[in-house]
């Protein structure tokens, strides 16, 4: 006779139908028959559940990070390296008196501002930019 | 017992259909230990030639239904999703070790090109191999009609009345027919037929 891998597994699932379909008592006999304690068994099937359940929601988390960042990135209207760049050349044409905004002395001469102050300047100019054309979009 | 289905393999049913997560939680919270006791006996069964540990199986299955990764239709009862989902995260670990394997013998050209895609199906020396665990199975209740027969009712998905006339046995006599036959069985192939 032609035994098949359906054949084996066929009788791998009857198998373990019977194993569903066994006594409590002999499910118990047959585990210490294989050398294991059930009460032990047991303990380790709940520690697995447990161990299931925290790294679903480890996995959950990390997916909610990778959301925000994207959601920051994307929908949060940060701007983009290309955007605040095309906003600091902005910034210095304003500054050299090359701009079409009217601006105060000291704002041109930018007495007073840090590096840092320049940097959110230029993420807001780029922000407004970026508002500017989602308004010419719609 | 076709439940649960891997993430985005099928079309999405209605969440309504199936257990959400916090669902699963409760299934899982109210097996009783024998519930426990045979899920661990399955788990055994299953994970011979994969990568998983006692018990492994089990809690990856019930982390991929946390995250309705599978996800078990109201329909299907718990055990039974639990059972399926084993035996397919088994079966894909079986076919992720027989690709990784499948590797060694590539230069970095052929891996480039593709050669190996998907699972490769069973090789004829594997075909051999299941055809000579059948033969053992059966040579083992050599002289055992009944069990011979039992075997050859379960290898065509024979149960309940089918089997019972097929073999010429009462339930009683069935169900001690399949207790001795399960148990031996199970010292033979201790860690199932994939080992």
């Amino acid at each position: 006779m032609t035994r098949s891998k359906d054949e084996l597994q066929a009788i791998e699932d009857a198998l373990i139908q019977s194993i569903l379909d066994a006594s409590p008592e002999d499910t118990i006999a047959e585990l210490r028959e294989q050398g294991l304690d059930p009460d032990a068994c047991v303990k380790l099937v709940d520690e697995m559940a447990s161990g299931a359940v925290t790294a679903a929601r480890r996995q959950r988390l990390v997916a909610a990070k990778a959301r925000a960042e994207r959601f920051k990135a994307v929908e949060g209207g940060k701007a983009g390296e290309a955007d605040r760049a095309a906003a600091r050349r902005t910034l210095a044409d304003v500054r050299a008196g090359r701009g079409s905004e009217p601006m105060m002395l000291a704002a041109r001469k930018g007495t007073g501002s840090s590096e840092r102050d320049e940097e959110s300047l230029a993420d807001d100019l780029a922000e407004l930019e970026r508002l500017r054309r989602e308004d010419n979009e719609s | 017992m076709a439940c649960g289905t891997e993430g985005d393999e099928l079309d999405a049913p209605s969440k309504d259909e199936h257990l959400e997560p916090e669902a699963i939680s409760e299934a899982y919270a109210v097996l009783s230990k024998d519930e426990k006791l045979k899920l661990l006996a399955i788990d055994g069964r299953l994970r011979g030639g994969t990568s998983y540990g006692r018990g492994e199986l089990l809690r990856e299955a019930l982390t991929r239904a946390l995250l309705g990764r599978r996800r078990c239709p109201v329909t299907v009862p718990f055990m039974a999703f639990m059972i399926e989902t084993m035996r397919s995260v088994a079966s894909h670990d079986r076919d992720r070790l027989k690709r990784e394997s499948s590797f060694d013998g590539l230069d970095e050209a052929e891996i480039e090109r593709g050669v190996l895609t998907g699972a490769k199906p069973a090789t004829p020396e594997e075909q051999a191999m299941n055809s000579q665990k059948v033969e053992a199975i059966h040579a083992h209740f050599d002289g055992d009609e009944q069990a011979g027969l039992l075997l050859l009712g379960w290898a065509a998905d024979m149960r309940g009345k089918d089997l019972r006339e097929f073999i010429g046995v009462d339930q009683a006599e069935l169900d001690y027919l399949i207790k001795r036959v399960r148990r031996a069985v199970v010292r033979l192939y201790p860690e199932g037929f994939h080992a």
